[in-house]
């Protein structure tokens, strides 16, 4: 198991450097001057035009292109990850404000829309063909169908215009910042991001569970006596989840691409609306930055739910 | 030829078992006649309303429904019903043309990696790894922020950033194709690599492709209506049923004027749930694994 | 029909454990009904093994699974009796819930099953061990030094090198035959009156196969368990076998002791399957006989003979009557309109 668990996590090293690197050319294939992206911009707007050229040569932006790129990994690895082009501040400091925001927003998603997948998709397989396999099913297929913003839109309009339960937006009210007080503006986003993976997850699950139901090993623990509650979990679910784990990581990016979405509904301060205003502003260090981590928190997620699939079955992490 | 008769009442049976079943798939029907009305409608656009889409009324701003203006207008004074019809087009095209040719990159790309193989082949596979890593979302912001906005555009970034899926699809089908006795036989009987591909192998994989094309161009619609719900998608002077939403998103709309989101979100949602039901549909009867 | 009722009325003898009684089980198959079994009558006798034979599809199978109420959610028992005379007492199994307590209090600790492909009968993601176990959990109080012991002691019994690392491997560890050995186990672990066997042997090497069918026999001679053995080789039958049941189409058309059907076949369908089975010794140039036709369509409603068709001596009265159950003076038993009079 430790042998398997340090071989996926040095597989992780050389696709992170790809991508890194696909982020350094493409912020080297973008127009205007590179130094702009290195130093803050009043630092830029003091200096002449001599002095510039200094400070690239000592910037090392003269430099070929592999020393550049280790020095541009060795800044990010302590914390620089350069400044915006259009505001100047710095990215890493934008990226701490937001990052944590989006994270709550998706993580909470990922959770709710997990356990409601699991557990709806669990149901309309045990109860095969009931009324409540058909409603689930017709709901799911809603739930894959519906966009997440319309969603949300018509979530506002009902419980926060008409009903008055939630707030319509936001991520917090001012001095209440505790986790506590923060569910109430978080309930409507993590529905809308969540609703649509509960539904994909639903259905892998259902089919997942009646794939494994038909196995031989279920008839098996039924002829020992165990009861139905026992053969369908500790037989049946704790084998069909194998396969769904990898639905489950698959589907995180989608995820991710939702709730930049919802975030713009509902004003949500995450990356989302950091990005696209990096976007329509033409900021694009920012949009590949964000980029970048973003991909890294999907491959480190993408990571532990191999551990975590390789802990649910024994076959994966004795093949070496 | 001789046997072709033979042959070709064994495949109209066939075709006959499997149109039966397509059609006693009660939501499928349900699924075809949804996409088949919603597309018509939008085809038919010019006939079916007098207004142009993008002509504006300034004095007919934010009308609620009424005998003229069936869905009332919107902000600029546009007939809702008449954008609504005309943004279909657009969306349709789009989410279609971009699933098509999604597709054909992705079978191209594994045909090549499933049959000439070896070092290409990991390449390819490492490549669309890399893709995949990546939310494809996220790539679609930096290449509009490269490309710019447009239609074409639109449909080369989906293109570009979407076909891993029917290529490991198409890849893994050729890998296990290879193995059947049928595709051996082939080649102990000696059938040129090409041929065994095109004839053989490729047909066999064209109806899990074809349920993706339906499922993709569901997959595209939405996201070419969140782009564009996002204002990155398609450029808003282009009616299609994002850019209509997009004129919602403050909270004035929201509350005061439903009818002017509402109609375009329940267009799209039902667009993507007819053709669902309509892939789950096809799903059962061309691709039965 | 007459002989049916002198059955019926006759007292569960003291020797017999398990009697089955005109069993018919039917399958809801889209909007039809399938007779997967029809007619089915056996008695299992204390410390016996009955072979239940016949050719993939005759409902050998699904007479077994409907002992057990182990039947697919679509199948059910529709008519008939399944009568167990356990320690407590007799018990209607046929009449008991699906998945009920008392059902499921006797699945494992009275009655037993083992099945056909031992690949996929172990869960793939518990230790082989903790599977055997679990049949203690349910049925017995044990500590879990005391479980594991007599799971060890189990293994070694069963013939399995180094039984204590064994105990923790998981099941894609084991080769097919060892597997089947670890079904073995399961089964007996609770020493049950009754084991059903469907097709042990039939998903392993032959080679594999004498072993395993060697290791039931002993288990069971050591156990005193009674055994209904279910197999389409008639080879295992004469091998294993007291008594034999020879099952077509969902009925049983000859019934009695190992010596009586193997020396004194009645059905013309019972000779045909004799004929079509290599035996030590026979004649080298003799070829093997094959029944011709194959097995009709369970769906399918006869008012004549089910095996008229593929019978080498069906005579016209075959495809007009439906023969009943005669029971010879020996009570060999036979379902065949020649030996009826008239």
């Amino acid at each position: 198991m430790a042998k398997y668990f340090f071989k996926r996590l040095i597989s992780l090293i050389p696709k992170l450097l790809v991508i890194s690197l696909i982020i350094f050319v493409g912020l080297k294939l973008l127009p205007g001057d590179p130094i702009t992206r290195t130093i803050s911009p009043d630092a830029y707007a003091n200096m002449s035009p001599a002095q510039l050229e200094d400070l690239r040569e000592s910037l090392g932006l003269n430099d070929p292109m592999p020393v550049q790129y280790l020095r541009w990994m060795g800044n990010m690895l302590q914390g620089d990850f350069g400044y915006s082009q259009v505001n100047g501040s710095s990215i890493a400091q934008m990226l701490a404000q937001r990052l944590p925001a989006t994270l709550e927003l998706a993580g909470l998603g990922l959770i709710v829309a997990t356990i409601f997948g699991l557990a709806l998709g669990f149901l309309a397989a045990v109860k095969q063909n009931s009324l409540f396999d058909y409603a689930s099913s017709f709901v799911g297929m809603i739930g894959v169908s519906v966009p997440e913003f319309f969603l949300g839109m018509v979530a506002i309009l009902i419980f926060a215009i008409q009903l008055k339960w939630l707030p319509p937006g936001g991520r917090m009210a001012p001095g209440k910042e505790a986790f506590l007080d923060r569910i109430e503006y978080l309930a409507l986003p993590v529905m809308s991001v969540g609703i649509s993976y509960t539904a994909t997850l639903m259905r892998f699950t259902r089919s997942s569970m009646l794939d494994v139901l038909n196995k031989d090993y279920i008839k098996t623990a039924r002829s020992k006596g165990l009861s139905e509650f026992t053969v369908n979990l500790k037989h049946g679910f704790r084998n069909a989840l194998i396969p769904i784990m990898v639905i489950i990581v698959f589907r995180i990016p989608l995820l991710v691409s939702g709730t930049v979405v919802v975030e713009s509904i509902f004003n949500y301060p995450g990356m989302g609306d950091m990005l696209l205003s990096a976007i329509s502003g033409g900021d694009m260090p920012v949009v590949m930055m964000s980029t970048f981590i973003i991909s890294a928190v999907i491959l480190l997620v993408s990571f532990l739910s191999d551990m975590v699939t390789a802990l649910l079955d024994p076959r994966v992490h004795f093949e070496g | 030829m001789r046997g072709s008769k033979a042959e070709r009442a064994a495949k109209s049976d066939l075709a006959k078992r499997n149109l039966y079943k397509f059609m006693t798939n009660r939501l499928a029907i349900l699924g075809l006649a949804l996409v088949l009305l919603i597309l018509f409608v939008s085809l038919l656009a010019p006939v079916l309303t007098p207004y142009e889409p993008n002509v504006l009324d300034t004095a007919n701003r934010y009308q609620a429904p009424s005998r003229e203006h069936l869905l009332g207008t919107d902000q600029l004074g546009r007939d809702l019903l008449t954008r609504l019809f005309y943004g279909g087009r657009v969306s349709i095209f789009v989410g279609f043309v971009s699933a098509v040719v999604t597709a054909a990159l992705g079978v191209a790309l594994g045909c090549i990696s499933g049959y000439l193989g070896k070092r290409l082949d990991s390449v390819i596979v490492y490549i669309s790894e890399i893709f995949m890593a990546f939310p494809q979302m996220l790539l679609i912001f930096i290449l509009v922020g490269f490309v710019g906005q447009g239609i074409g555009n639109l449909i080369f970034i989906f293109a570009l950033t979407g076909w891993t899926s029917i290529y490991r699809l198409v890849r893994s089908r050729i890998f296990s194709l290879k193995e059947e006795p049928f595709i051996e036989s082939c080649r102990a009987n000696g059938i040129s690599n090409a041929s065994i591909m095109f004839r053989h192998m490729l047909p066999n994989t064209i109806g899990p492709v074809i349920v993706n094309v339906t499922l993709l161009t569901a997959g595209y619609l939405l996201q070419e209506s969140a782009l564009s719900f996002l204002n990155i998608g398609v450029p808003t002077d282009i009616p299609t049923w994002g850019n209509i939403l997009n004129a919602a998103k403050n909270l004035n709309v929201i509350q005061n004027y439903p009818v002017m989101w509402i109609g375009p979100g329940v267009a799209i949602s039902l667009f993507v749930l007819g053709v669902n039901f309509l892939g789950d549909g096809l799903r059962d009867v061309l691709d039965p694994t | 029909m007459k002989q049916d009722i002198t059955l019926q009325a006759k007292s569960m003898e003291q020797d017999t454990i398990l009697r089955v009684e005109n069993l018919q089980t039917k399958f809801k198959v889209g909007r039809k009904m399938v007779h997967a079994v029809n007619d089915v009558s056996f008695e299992l006798k204390k410390g016996k093994t009955l072979g239940i034979v016949g050719e993939s599809g005759c409902g050998k199978s699904v007479s077994a699974h409907s002992i057990m109420q182990l039947l697919p959610k679509n199948g059910n028992i529709t008519k008939g009796s399944v009568i167990y005379q356990g320690e407590q007492g007799q018990l209607k199994l046929h009449e008991l819930k699906r998945n009920g307590k008392t059902m499921r209090n006797l699945r494992g600790k009275e009655i037993s099953m083992i099945f056909q492909d031992p690949m996929s009968s172990l869960n793939p993601v518990y230790t082989v061990g903790k599977q055997m176990e679990e049949n203690l959990i349910r049925h017995e109080k044990l500590t879990r030094e005391e479980r594991r012991e007599r799971v060890i002691t189990m293994l070694r019994e069963l013939g399995i090198p180094d039984p204590e690392r064994r105990y923790g491997e998981y099941p894609h560890q084991f080769s097919g035959g060892m597997k089947q050995r670890v079904m073995i186990g399961t089964a007996m672990i609770c020493n049950p009156g009754i084991l059903i066997a469907d097709e042990p042997t039939t998903a392993l090497d032959v080679t594999i196969q004498a072993q395993i069918l060697e290791l039931m026999k002993e288990m069971q001679k050591k156990h005193g368990t009674s055994m209904i053995l279910i197999t389409h080789n008639m080879g295992i039958v004469a091998e294993a076998c007291d008594e034999v049941a020879v099952m077509y189409l969902g009925k049983v058309v000859e019934y009695g002791s190992l010596d009586q059907v193997f020396e004194n076949p009645l059905h013309p369908y019972t000779k045909a399957l004799m004929r079509s089975v290599p035996v030590m010794g026979m004649d080298r140039d003799k070829e093997l006989e094959t029944i011709p036709g194959a097995t009709p369509d369970g769906s399918q409603v006869f008012t004549h003979c089910e095996f008229a068709g593929r019978c080498a001596c069906a005579e016209e009265r075959c495809w007009k009557q439906m023969p009943s159950v005669r029971t010879m003076e020996d009570g060999h038993r036979v379902r065949c309109l020649r030996y009826e009079e008239g």
